[in-house]
């Protein structure tokens, strides 16, 4: 009769070859996704800049009052950017545009959808200079809204200058020939919205496909803010100096005017 | 002289493959020398050790192992006994040769009646076979119908089954943990020890089930319309030591597949083989307590028993406590020859704290400590009975069976995924939500074989029928942060579902080497949801909704030996995925999600000492659900496609060594894109590289007061790597290294199990999804990882008695 030791050999040799397989397994190569295929999108890194509008340094209102701004100072809370449409989205386009106009009978309801991006850090930044808020994080696809938020408390460089305004503009308004020479502050119960926050929903965002990283750019129309600002309610200035903007209807109306969604228009360009 | 004329005929049987090229005569016995009981200790009944012999070209016993362990020292003697048989040798046209065949050791019971040989020694060899206990004269051999078990042919070259020994080679602590020595399988635990486990299998994310079958002693576990998931499976009713075998069939391959077997099937056999009462003790890390108790009658199939266990843990950090009882008991009484009743009743109820999820930087950046929870009011309980019985029988041209069965489930969950959101009046509210879900499953399966000759006497052909009908009361509301009373409903409904199949297989051997296995399998189901709150959560008036619809599935195997040893196979299946009830439209027909699979592959099989396989298989879905960060949930996205390879061996060598090993690779991806996903991108979540592997040994170790002192060392290494997350991002690999040692001492036996032997900092859940915590007025909206922490290194002492 045969040995049984060939069995044990054999079962030796199984045993060893299925450790050798199973090393060979536990060090194989740390992920299995290559360069070329991966899940869905991709983390980006985003700088948010802020700046005012072309047009906000010097404008006519509605209610035509030339205005010349010398300040524009803002805090600036979380912003997010999101890929579902603005508030008040545009549907007509084409021929249409200018013979049409867009009638709302009361504000939407914004749903943002997925957001894309954010900064969370408050910062502060003078407008008619332009600043960079900060860093911001996202993930790449297209955005097409944003809420823009006013920070409660101002934090940021120019924190100490804001005091506990979240934003001031000062200018000069000239109308036939009266002058104002105008402070407006805006405190942090004037921009509260339904919801309590102070947040902006609903603000446009041209429309981009983000694939990297790129720089998000808000622009904050202040000519929309003091659009329909009738100044005939501001003192005039005895002394030159700046006269600040009183509670009552002007004052109203500016409010008013911070809370318009597409006073905040934000835009992105790839790095 | 029929004992040896069954010998024969096994050792016939067993040249498989040899037969068919060449004028081949199987060795036939000459001489068997009875087989002695060792240490002179008789059974009152017969035991058969299976043994693989190789006869040499002289008629002598060259080799011999053991095909199916009995025990140590019964194996022993069989091995000696065998040695000596002495065969007429095999003849290849006319040469005598040496040859592998099956054969069986017999030791004869002393049965309890003392006057009955008396009588039967009277009794000459007759025409007629008395069903009487054997004479001592081998010549008066009583005739006696011998059951075989079996597992049926495979449907695809990856289907396994797992055995006792492979399954308690590493250590398990539950039923769902012991599914990861199926190949492919991967199973984390995210919410708690009393919430069903989340399963990965060959690129799916089955998440509790909704994507792979499950059956525990022919009961479904897979709940229908669970309202915190489709296909629900908690096993935790399932004790470990109760299980007795595990088949898994990967893909949709099988007409006896139905709803949730998308990624494919898992069927639990229980039986429990330790013959008397065992009472097990377990003493753990963390104020783990555990008493298991189990009976088994002597003398009756491993399939009769009853077990419970007590179990309770204080968890291995804040709001991980649980509590869970069990009792299972099943029956096995043959009514006749062929008829066999199958009783299975079980009871089980859980109470559970769950720590919940923390974000990763958070936890990678040491802001928090790993084991920390943010919401520690997150848990639940629940409870199932369940009660079947089996009637089958098996005769000369056939088999049928009938189950019908019947489960009663409770569960309640509490769950903070997100933190805080905003309610109504803009302050933020707590995001911890209550699920309830009570049902009653009520159902039965029935089939019917039949060897039938179409082309060759092997065929067969089998038709069988399933029927199940679901009542569901479920609701989900929102909690209040102060005392948790319910502050909003979102979800308050009834559900009604209905599924009836049919099915009709057929096994045909067109030639002897190849084997050709297929059917059809026709499912029809409806559902009705009656909601009892709006949209928006206000009470309603009670709107009903139903949806009903069918699919045909298509089933083909073909299955080709390559030898004795070798199989190649290759198959193909159509299955489907049923939808969440409350997510149907009235009078729609029932969306399924079409599933379609194809895999191609090699067996190798050299008795019980090696076996193994490697496939490549293809799984392709019309349309798929994918957790979106956004609504925190499933959603539905484009259709998807899996493709991969899955190999694995299993070894046992002579002297109680198993080794087994799998390794399976899947690379799952969108095949059309939306406005979210494109085309060719990875599904996130599905892990990529599953690895496992599972090693044993036990050897007698001396003699210690009369009585044989056996030890063994098990171990269970478990590897995944490459798990993809949203966002190109890739999760953190796992490798788990769980071992166990004990000795046994007849009748005591000492344990110590260790899980996590190494210590590993990992993950058990890994989500990427925007939340608040820390109730912060800008947080982050952006998706970003979430993670539930893995347990940390924990032992379990045991002491048990076996009485």
């Amino acid at each position: 009769m045969k040995s049984t030791n060939p069995l044990l050999r054999l079962s030796i040799r199984i045993a060893a070859a299925s450790m050798i397989a199973l090393a060979a397994l536990v060090a194989a190569p740390v992920g299995c996704a290559g360069e070329e295929s991966g899940t869905t999108g991709r983390r980006i890194a985003l700088e948010v800049r802020i700046a005012a509008s072309p047009e906000s340094k010097e404008f006519t209102n509605a209610k035509g009052w030339k205005v010349t701004l010398s300040k524009a100072v803002i805090s600036t809370g979380a912003l997010y950017f999101y890929d579902g449409e603005p508030l008040f989205a545009s549907r007509t386009g084409g021929w249409a545009r200018g013979w049409v106009r867009t009638a709302f009978a009361h504000p939407g309801h914004y749903a943002p959808g997925t957001a894309r991006g954010e900064i969370l850090e408050p910062s502060s930044a003078d407008l008619l200079v332009g600043g960079t808020l900060g860093a911001g994080a996202g993930v790449s696809g297209p955005v097409r809204s944003a809420t823009f938020a006013f920070g409660v408390p101002p934090r940021g460089p120019l924190a100490g200058e804001l005091g506990e305004n979240v934003a001031i503009v000062e200018g000069t308004a000239v109308k036939d020939a009266e002058t104002r020479v105008f402070r407006a502050e805006l405190r942090p119960d004037d921009v509260r919205n339904g919801h309590g926050t102070f947040e902006v929903e609903g603000c446009p965002f041209t429309a981009a496909d983000m694939q990297s990283d790129g720089v998000v750019t808000v622009t904050v129309k202040l000519e929309t803010w003091l659009d329909q600002v009738a100044f005939d309610d501001v003192p005039e200035s005895t002394d030159g100096r700046p006269v600040v903007v009183p509670d009552g209807l002007a004052r109203n109306q500016l409010v008013r005017g911070t809370k318009v969604a597409g006073a905040y228009v934000f835009a992105y360009a790839p790095r | 002289m029929l004992r040896w004329s069954l010998v024969a005929a096994f050792a016939i049987v067993c040249l498989e493959g040899v037969a068919h090229a060449h004028d081949l005569v199987p060795p036939r016995p000459k001489s068997q020398p009875a087989a002695p009981w060792p240490g002179g200790r008789a059974e009152r009944h017969d035991v058969v050790v299976p043994v693989v012999l190789v006869v040499g070209e002289d008629g002598t016993v060259t080799s011999v192992e053991v095909e199916a362990s009995v025990g140590p020292e019964l194996d022993r003697a069989a091995v000696e006994t065998a040695k000596r048989f002495v065969f007429e040798p095999a003849l290849r046209d006319g040469r005598p040769v040496a040859a592998r065949i099956r054969s069986v050791v017999r030791f004869r019971g002393e049965p309890r009646v003392e006057a009955e040989p008396r009588a039967a020694t009277t009794s000459e060899p007759a025409a007629e076979p008395v069903l009487a206990p054997a004479a001592p004269a081998p010549a008066s051999d009583a005739v006696r119908d011998v059951r075989v078990s079996g597992t049926a042919p495979p449907r695809s070259a990856s289907e396994v089954v797992r055995g006792r020994d492979v399954m308690l080679a590493a250590p398990h602590r539950t039923a769902s943990d012991a599914l990861s020595v199926i190949p492919g399988v991967f199973v984390t635990q995210h919410s708690g020890e009393g919430k069903a486990h989340q399963i990965f299998l060959r690129g799916f994310d089955a998440v509790h089930g909704q994507d792979v079958e499950l059956w525990v002693g022919g009961v479904p576990v897979n709940e229908v319309s669970n309202i915190h998931g489709q296909g629900y499976a908690d096993l935790h009713f399932v004790m470990p030591e109760i299980i007795r075998e595990v088949q898994a069939t990967p893909g949709t391959y099988d007409p006896r597949q139905g709803d949730f077997a998308v990624a494919g099937s898992i069927r639990m056999k229980l039986g429990y083989p330790e013959p008397g009462a065992t009472i097990k003790g377990t003493l753990g890390s963390f104020g783990a307590r555990r008493l298991f108790l189990a009976y088994h009658p002597k003398g009756a199939s491993e399939e009769t028993f009853a077990a419970g266990e007590v179990y309770q843990t204080d968890g291995f950090g804040p709001s991980r406590a649980a509590r869970r009882a069990s009792v299972t008991a099943q029956a096995t009484h043959d009514l006749s020859n062929t008829l066999a009743l199958r009783l299975l009743a079980s009871t089980y109820s859980t109470r559970y704290d769950s720590a919940g999820v923390v974000p990763a930087l958070d936890v990678e950046s040491g802001r928090l400590d790993r084991f920390a929870t943010l919401d520690p009011r997150q848990g639940g309980h629940g409870t199932r009975h369940q009660l079947l019985l089996e009637l089958h029988e098996d005769g000369e041209e056939g088999r049928w069976a009938v189950a019908p069965f019947v489960v009663f489930r409770t569960l309640e969950l509490r769950q903070n995924f997100t933190g805080f959101s905003p309610g109504p009046s803009g302050a933020l509210e707590s995001d911890n939500v209550q699920q309830v879900n009570e049902s009653v499953t009520a159902g039965l399966t029935a089939s019917y074989r039949k060897v039938k000759k179409l082309l060759s006497p092997k065929d067969a052909v089998e038709v069988g029928i399933y029927g199940r009908h679901d009542l569901v009361d479920q609701s989900q509301r929102r909690l209040s942060e102060l005392d948790g009373a319910p502050l909003r409903t979102f979800v308050d409904a009834a559900v009604r579902g209905t599924n009836l199949a049919a099915y009709a297989d057929a096994s045909i051997h067109p030639i002897e080497r190849l084997a050709v296995r297929g059917g059809i399998r026709v499912d029809g189901l409806a559902y009705s949801a009656t909601d009892r709150v709006s949209s928006r959560g206000e009470p309603a008036a009670a709107r009903a909704r139903s949806a009903q619809g069918a699919h045909l599935g298509k089933k083909l195997t073909l299955d080709y030996a390559l030898s004795s040893r070798a199989r190649v196979l290759g198959s193909y299946g159509e299955g489907f995925r049923s939808p969440q009830a409350r997510s149907l439209s009235d009078g729609e027909r029932t969306p399924f999600t079409e599933v379609r699979s194809w895999e191609i592959g090699l067996r190798y099989r050299e008795g019980a000492r090696l076996a193994g396989s490697i496939a490549g298989f293809f799984t392709d879905l019309s349309e798929d659900l994918v957790f979106d960060p956004t609504t925190a949930r499933n959603e539905r996205v484009p259709g998807t496609a899996r493709k991969g390879i899955a190999a694995e061996l299993t070894a046992r060598a002579a002297g109680g060594l198993v080794l087994s090993s799998s390794a399976t690779y899947t690379h799952a991806s969108f095949t059309s894109g939306d406005a979210t996903y494109g085309r060719g991108d990875l599904l996130p979540y599905v892990p990529q590289l599953v690895l496992r592997t599972d090693a044993a040994y036990k050897a007698r170790l001396g003699r210690v007061l009369g009585r044989d002192l056996e030890g063994r060392v098990g171990t269970g290494l478990e590897g995944l790597v490459g798990r993809p997350l949203p966002f190109g991002e890739m999760g953190r690999n796992v490798f788990l290294l769980d071992a166990s040692a004990g000795l046994r001492l007849r009748e005591v036996e000492l344990g110590v199990d260790v899980f996590n032997l190494l210590d590993a900092h990992w993950y058990d859940g890994q989500f990427v999804y925007a939340s608040n915590f820390a109730r912060s007025l800008a947080p982050s909206r952006v998706p970003f990882r979430h993670v539930t922490i893995g347990p940390p290194r924990t032992l379990f002492f045991s002491l048990t008695l076996y009485v």
